[in-house]
Order: structure tokens, then sequence, then C-alpha cells
């Protein structure tokens, strides 16, 4: 099988090599050689003539040479130019969303908020219930400054309405711990006031100011109350 | 009078401490907190202790993920956000949880997202408008 293999390779290839020899061009042929007639069709018959090469004007075609970069910008900087200006393009015009609509609630503060279970959506705009890294940060919350004033001014209208009673001999100080004069009142008062606010700050730092707050917010109220009261019964007897 | 006048007095006096004291302490440029967007991403599924929250690899009790939620949101700045995934075995109303906390915290920027363990894919939980449930039509 391989020599009839072979056999039929070197046949091919001898055949091919004649027909390469036939179909290559010879100048010479061209040049000298007598008219040779060729029958097309085997209806008509031209004459070949054999047309020599130097009267064929030449034309000149330019050639491909290395172009130099416009500008004078090298191949890194006009490929940057080239391709990577669209990561520079500006984005398309994209729909704008209202921060309302960006919202967890998008119907808005005061409104009930599905992502809440229902409840109303109020956002903590002073930071009562955040987290602070020191307690100085805690203590100058605009919520703590107040209640702390709150509860200052409560006290000291507790101790100079009851003193304003007690003056005018028509009432007599409950509390054992306030039995005594003014300066007495003030100096157990004012340090449990300042304790008060302090813890009120420490956990207000830890985010539970709530119950601070809410203690301080009654111990308000039950001040001005007996304060009030004070000063009501020492003006009207 | 003399009692208003003390009372006017003793509140100039201890509205000069704090104002006095506050402008005196570290401005807020000058602050030590450098805060960050930050995007916490919290994951949350049901087991047979309860829920259980998970915040890069550590898993927290609700309790414990309300305090760390305060924490991180003091390194927090505006554009921060909290992504909630909950698993799907969880229940509808336990979606409320996680942005409650985060609102408490601080984070105004909260997404809640179901997370369908079998399939492994995931879609972000969007409500429509919150309708008041009465026969009345004018009480919606």
């Amino acid at each position: 099988m391989k020599s009839v293999l072979a056999v039929c390779v070197a046949i091919m290839s001898s055949a091919l090599g004649l027909e390469a020899q036939q179909a290559l061009p010879s100048n010479s042929r061209q040049q000298d050689g007598p008219k040779e007639t060729v029958t097309i069709g085997g209806a008509t018959k031209i004459n070949l003539v054999s047309l020599p090469l130097s009267n064929v004007s030449v034309i000149q075609l330019p050639t491909l040479q290395a172009q130099e970069p416009p500008q004078g910008l090298d191949e890194e900087q006009l490929s940057k130019l080239l391709f990577d200006h669209r990561s520079t393009l500006p984005d398309g015009p994209n729909p704008k969303v209202t921060e309302r609509e960006n919202s967890m609630c998008p119907s808005g503060v005061g409104n009930s908020c599905a992502l809440l279970g229902g409840w109303v959506y109020y956002p903590d705009k002073i930071g009562l219930t955040y987290h602070n890294k020191t307690w100085w940060e805690a203590m100058k919350n605009p919520g703590m400054i107040a209640m702390s004033l709150a509860l200052t001014g409560a006290t000291v209208l507790d101790i100079e309405g009851s003193q304003a009673c007690i003056d005018k001999h028509t009432c007599r100080e409950a509390n054992p711990l306030m039995r005594g004069s003014k300066a007495e009142r003030y100096a157990v008062a004012m340090p449990i006031n300042g304790f008060v606010i302090w813890w009120a700050a420490r956990e207000k730092q830890h985010g539970r100011a709530i119950v601070p707050i809410a203690a301080m917010w009654v111990a308000s109220v039950v001040h001005i109350y007996l304060g009030v009261g004070g000063l009501y019964q020492a003006r009207v007897h | 009078m003399k009692v208003l006048l003390r009372f006017f007095v003793i509140f100039l006096c201890l509205g000069l401490i704090f104002g006095v004291v506050t402008s005196a302490s570290p401005k807020k440029n000058r602050s030590s907190v450098s805060k960050t967007t930050q995007r916490v991403i919290v994951f949350a599924r049901k087991t047979d202790h309860g829920i259980e929250y998970r915040i890069k690899k550590q898993t927290y009790t609700g309790k414990d993920l309300d305090y760390v939620l305060g924490e991180l949101h003091i390194y927090a700045n505006k554009e921060s956000a909290v992504a909630v995934v909950l698993e799907d075995n969880m229940l509808l109303s336990d979606v409320k949880d996680v942005p409650l906390m985060a609102l408490k915290a601080g984070y105004t920027d909260v997404r809640a997202y179901v997370y369908w363990k079998r399939t492994g894919r995931m879609a972000e939980i969007l409500f429509g408008p919150v309708l008041k449930a009465t026969a009345d039509p004018n009480k919606f």
C-alpha cells in the first residue's frame, strides 16, 4: 500500500513540475520568439505578437513607510488618546432620584414607613440616640445640654420656691435632705444634679440615653411643680 | 422679683459655663474621629436559638447588634449605608428589626434584601406606599 502511495506521489509531483515549467513566462520567448497562433474555441485564430516591456510606462506607487505619530505623540500617548478617551467621556444622563425617593422611607419624615414595620419615620435630628466616642461629645449634644439646663433650673426653682414659702411660714420642708439653710440645700441638690448629668451623658455615650433623659425629665417636672407650688403659697398667704 | 432675678442669674451662669467649655472644646475639623463612608452588610438568619446576625463573620444577637451598629456609626459619615440580607427562613415581620436598629444608631440609608438559600439568589425588598388598613377611604 505504501509503495502504491509512493508511486502516486511521484507521478503527481512530476506532473505538477511540468505544469509549473509550462506556466512560467519566458522573457526570451516573449521578446524574440516567432509568432504563435492560438485557437480559441476552435473558431477564430488570433496572432500573438510579443510586446516589449520597455514600452510600458512604470507608475511609482508610494511605498508604505512607518508614519510618525501626529504632533509628536509617542505610541503610548496615541493609544491613550484613541482608546482611553472613552473612559473620560461623561456618563449618559441618568434619571434624577430625589433624596426622598432614595430614602429608606419614601413617604418622608412623619409618615408611616414600610421598612420600619409601619412605624412613623422620625430620624433623630439631634442624635440623642447615637453613640459617641467620648463622654464630652455625648455631653455636647443639644438634647443633653437642654435637659441638664432644665434640670438645674427646675432644681433652683424648687429651692427658691420652697425657701420663699418657708420664709412666709406657710409650709415646711418635707425632704429630710433639704432641711437647713439655702446654701446647704444648694450644696446637697447641685452635686446630686451633677451626678445625674454625668450618669446621663455616660449612658448617652453608649447609646442608652432614653432612660436617663426620661429620669431627668420627670425630676425636672417634679421640681417645677414643687417650686411653683412654694412660690404660689408664699404669694397667696 | 428677687427670686426671678436669682433664677435668671443662675441660668446665665450655667449658660456661660456650658458656652465657654463648648467653645474651648476641640472643633469638628480638629476632631480625632475620622468619618468614612461605610457599607455595613448585616446577614440575618433564623437559628434554633433565635435570630442570628452576622457582620464580617462575627455573629451577634439582636441586643449586641444594636450596640455594634451604634459604635460603627461613630466613624460613619452621612453617605454610609446599611444593607440587611435576610435569609428566606425569616419572617416578614423580622424585616423591620435591623432598620430600626440602624435608624437608632444614626444610619438613614438602609436597604433590605432577601436571600434564597437554595438558589443562591437575592433581591432587594421594596415596599409600596403604606396604607392604613381601614374601610374608610378618607383615612388611607
